[in-house]
């Protein structure tokens, strides 16, 4: 078995695009540890330092997941603090990945970097890219990033892209964008000839630059259609866009003159992506289209679909359940059941026996109650988090089966934005979702799961805010507060 | 005695009056059945079966404490696979949140909870001592200033019944005066007394004897004599179990040993002891050859939560760097769901895994404590087979010598000293 034959047939076109206004499909994923193709649009569970959060592997398995093609891992979570140290997992005489205890089915996926990056003010290098390791900000060599791949044995390897690091609102400048250019090609070329030498095989997905036109691109954009040894293409640009709106309106508050010209023209993300989709594959159907940017509402799984997007992170799962929300919504919508989700926090489900929420009841094998999960998020038990987190995950794995179903059947479109009409908009249910956000109503949050957003906002906005409150007061502070 | 007993009966708080007539193995009240199924025939331990309204309990038992109506991070589900049967709540914590008028909405703690195992609850009296330092305490109740608002209230001995009524726990504690175990002088005797007086409160005011089971706590810090009185008072009482209170707060293994190894000599044969606050592996091993039924504490999960297991062989602290890259299971040979190997159908988590999770990600700390809480199951499951094959000396013996590597000089000399009053000579 070559691995190109392997690579050719790794994603398959099930039902193409057939709309004018609409670019989603259907596909076929294979990877190694699925026992069967997965049906696209799919999505990959994020995980941090190894684990979905708030899960425990026992806890994984019991997890509704059937039209999840696995996990991703993102490397920089593994690094360690001696900078000529390698990561001590390396050490483990069999595939990391039977470290985390994964069920054995899942398909893992290798990223250099969390889908929600936090920043890193450190350039690239040539050989090397900045993280954020638990323990700072540290480069990581791509060298480094194959030893983890051949120790890991993955499923799906995301080829590294070289992001430039640009103050608010830049755009790289012609010499950087060449240099970007270089370097991922560059890292991808190292990465295929990884590939031909590994054992097991991997499925290879090629980055496209964000912020660069997709013209500019374009010849590297003609060799990755034309490389049959890749799976699929990576998409890295909408949550940037999104952050540079956030921030050009807090300059804007702030200090305009500091950050004069700071806006990027407000240009959607979405849009973006769609532009680069249909350079790419408008007469390719065997590249598979992942994004793995991170997504908040599932309103951006629909846009991004819309756009021909097969493959998500869905790191949308953890923000609904740290702010407490128990999801309910439907694809196609219900309109018996217009509820998007619970907000649990509510005291309105103080007193709420009924089971929290309609995946739930057949999901969780035990009847956990809507009072329950308010009870235990007021007293700030980590089993909240953990009985939300399966339960979102269930209704996310069962939002993908009704986008796969409804693009089948052709209603794609039109479920789309009946979905709006009911549930309400992605800016409402952001809102509807941050109803409770406090800073000790989410669990504790550490350096490196800050948000990229919240991150860059803290900062903007000169905070020296510690992340969390601290546990404990000293008594006289908590009487002299009341 | 019988006068005494009589005059509860009449005010309907306790048991039918069959309860007397049980034979000196067995215990039967309205809403529990102890019964003794084995005895060590050297030292004191003894294996009782005990049904409660939500199941039977074998004893002797490790209860892990769910302080706020939740297994710190574990689901009910995993609690049940670990084999658990009965786990605590804390009056003081439900009280507080969701709060007595919930709780009475809903239907009690097991409904709200969707445990359908059994409950234990403490009086909440605990808690005024150990979490709110302005706390006095009269003869009426506890007084303290509330935590959210800082507004005096009292906790009385009718209120903390009626507290523990709305959870609805199968096991409730009467509402007892507690004095920091170093304490001596007038005020452990006036505890005593005070404790005794609201023993009898208690008892007036439980509404629900035929579904929950008061027990009576005896205290009499250090003091003997007092311990020995406060027995026979308690005991006079009928409750259908007793606990043993006011341990574990500092004071050194020997008097701990002492107290318990008497109370357990006055204490009815047919009724559960309960020795509140007990936790590390040692002292439950040495406490069930004391002839001690019942444990709990917060110390495996909690411990669970700064990156520890309790382990056979001792406890690790795998924050460490040294497990870094140690590839080793958490406890070699444990049955645990997280150490054993994925072959045997274990998650096959090793030491270099919690490391890298430990005090990072919560998955670290749920995953020491399924192992944690097993370990403590795990310790009194063999213990209790070791006592219904009579061969619990034998046990305590490989227990220490687990412990300790097999080195003699390191054993405690106060477990030394308690065990051969039990005739098990380490």
């Amino acid at each position: 078995m070559t691995s190109d034959s392997m690579a050719s047939s790794s994603f398959q076109t099930i039902k193409a695009a057939s709309s004018s206004t609409s670019l989603a499909r259907i596909g076929a994923l294979k990877v190694r540890s699925n026992s069967s193709p997965v049906r696209t649009p799919t999505f990959l569970c994020p995980t941090s330092r190894g684990v979905i959060p708030h899960l425990s592997p026992d806890n994984v398995v019991k997890c509704e997941t059937t039209a999840s093609v696995g996990a991703l891992i993102s490397v920089e979570d593994f690094m360690e603090k001696a900078p000529q140290q390698n990561s001590a997992l390396l050490k483990y005489p069999g595939p990391t990945r039977d470290l985390f205890s994964f069920p054995s089915k899942f398909g893992l996926a290798l990223s250099h970097r969390r889908p929600v990056p936090v920043p890193s003010p450190q350039a690239n290098f040539d050989d090397k890219v900045s993280v954020m390791t638990p323990e700072g900000f540290k480069y990581m060599t791509v060298d480094m990033y194959s030893e983890f791949i051949t120790k890991f044995e993955p499923d799906m390897v995301f080829s590294i892209p070289d992001i430039p690091n640009l103050s608010p609102g830049g755009k790289p400048g012609n010499n950087r964008a060449q240099k970007m250019l270089k370097r991922t090609e560059k890292w991808l070329d190292e990465l295929l000839e990884q590939r031909s030498k590994h054992t097991t095989g991997f499925e290879i997905f090629a980055p496209i630059l964000p912020g660069l036109a997709a013209e500019f691109q374009s010849n590297y954009l003609q060799k990755i259609k034309s490389d049959a040894r890749i799976t699929g293409i990576s998409l890295w640009n909408a949550q940037a866009a999104r952050l540079s709106e956030r921030q050009a309106e807090l300059a804007k508050k702030r200090d305009v003159a500091k950050h004069s010209g700071a806006s990027l023209d407000g240009e959607a993300a979405i849009s973006t992506v769609t532009s680069y989709v249909k350079a790419l594959h408008e007469d390719v159907s065997r590249l598979a289209v992942a994004y793995n940017s991170g997504l908040e509402t599932p309103h951006e799984v629909l846009d991004l679909v819309n756009s021909g997007v097969d493959l998500f992170v869905a790191t949308g799962i953890n923000d609904f359940t740290d702010a407490g929300v128990a999801l309910d919504f439907t694809f196609p919508a219900s309109e018996e059941h217009p509820d998007f989700g619970f907000n649990l926090w509510d005291p309105k489900y103080a007193t709420d026996m009924t089971n929290f929420g309609r995946a739930n009841r057949d999901t969780v094998p035990n009847t956990y109650y809507r009072a329950y999960v308010h009870h235990l998020l007021n007293a700030r038990e980590m089993t909240s988090w953990v009985l939300l987190q399966m339960h979102n995950i269930a209704v996310f794995n069962r939002f993908f089966e009704g986008i796969q179903k409804s693009i089948e059947n052709g209603t794609f479109e039109q479920e789309r934005e009946k979905f709006v009409k009911v549930y309400g908009t992605s800016e409402e249910v952001q809102v509807f979702r941050d109803l409770y956000k406090k800073k000790d109503s989410v669990p504790t949050v550490r350096g490196y799961h800050i948000s990229y957003e919240s991150e860059v906002i803290r900062r903007g906005e000169g905070s020296t805010q510690r992340l969390n409150d601290p546990p404990f007061k000293k008594y006289k502070e908590d009487a002299s507060q009341n | 005695m019988s006068g005494l007993l009589q005059k509860s009966v009449e005010k309907g708080a306790l048991g039918s009056i069959s309860s007397v007539s049980s034979t000196a193995t067995s215990y039967q009240g309205p809403a529990m059945k102890f019964e003794l199924v084995g005895k060590c025939s050297k030292s004191k331990a003894r294996a009782a079966t005990m049904k409660l309204p939500h199941g039977t309990v074998e004893t002797p038992m490790f209860m892990p404490v769910g302080t706020q109506a939740s297994l710190k991070g574990l689901t009910y589900e995993q609690l049940k696979d670990l084999g658990c049967k009965i786990c605590l709540n804390n009056t003081y914590h439900l009280g507080l949140k969701p709060g007595q008028e919930t709780l009475d909405t809903v239907g009690g703690a097991h409904k709200l909870q969707g445990w359908n195992g059994n409950i234990l609850t403490d009086s909440g009296g605990f808690q005024m001592v150990s979490l709110l330092k302005l706390a006095t305490i009269t003869e009426e109740g506890v007084n303290f200033l509330s935590p959210h608002d800082g507004s005096p209230m009292l906790l009385t001995p009718e209120h903390s019944m009626s507290l523990q009524n709305s959870i609805g726990s199968d096991i409730m504690m009467q509402l007892d005066d507690v004095v920091a175990t170093l304490t001596t002088g007038p005020r452990v005797e006036e505890a005593m007394h005070r404790s005794i007086r609201w023993l009898d409160r208690c008892i007036k005011s439980h509404k629900n004897p035929d579904t929950q089971n008061l027990f009576a706590i005896i205290q009499g810090g250090l003091d003997l004599d007092l311990r020995r009185q406060c027995c026979a008072e308690m005991a006079a009482r009928d409750t259908p179990g007793i606990a043993i209170g006011g341990l574990s707060g500092g004071e050194d293994k020997e008097s701990y040993c002492r107290v318990v190894s008497l109370c357990t000599d006055l204490l009815p044969a047919n009724k559960p002891r309960y020795c509140m606050g007990v936790g590390y592996a040692e002292d439950l091993v040495v406490s069930v050859a004391l002839g001690a039924d019942l444990f709990d504490c917060v110390y495996p999960t909690r411990t669970a939560r700064f990156g520890n297991a309790i382990t056979r062989f001792g406890n690790l602290n795998l924050r460490s760097r040294k497990y870094m890259d140690d590839f080793s299971p958490v406890e070699e040979g444990c049955g645990c769901p997280i150490c054993k190997p994925k072959s045997e159908g274990g998650l096959g988590i090793t030491r270099s895994f919690i490391f890298h999770l430990a005090a990072k990600e919560t998955a670290g700390a749920h995953l020491l404590t399924l192992h944690n809480v097993y370990y403590q199951l795990e310790l009194m499951r063999r213990a209790r087979r070791a006592i219904l094959q009579d061969s619990y000396p034998d046990f305590v013996k490989q227990f220490f010598h687990d412990l300790y590597n097999g080195d003699r000089e390191k054993y405690p000399s106060w477990a030394i000293t308690a065990l051969k009053t039990v005739n098990i000579d380490l």
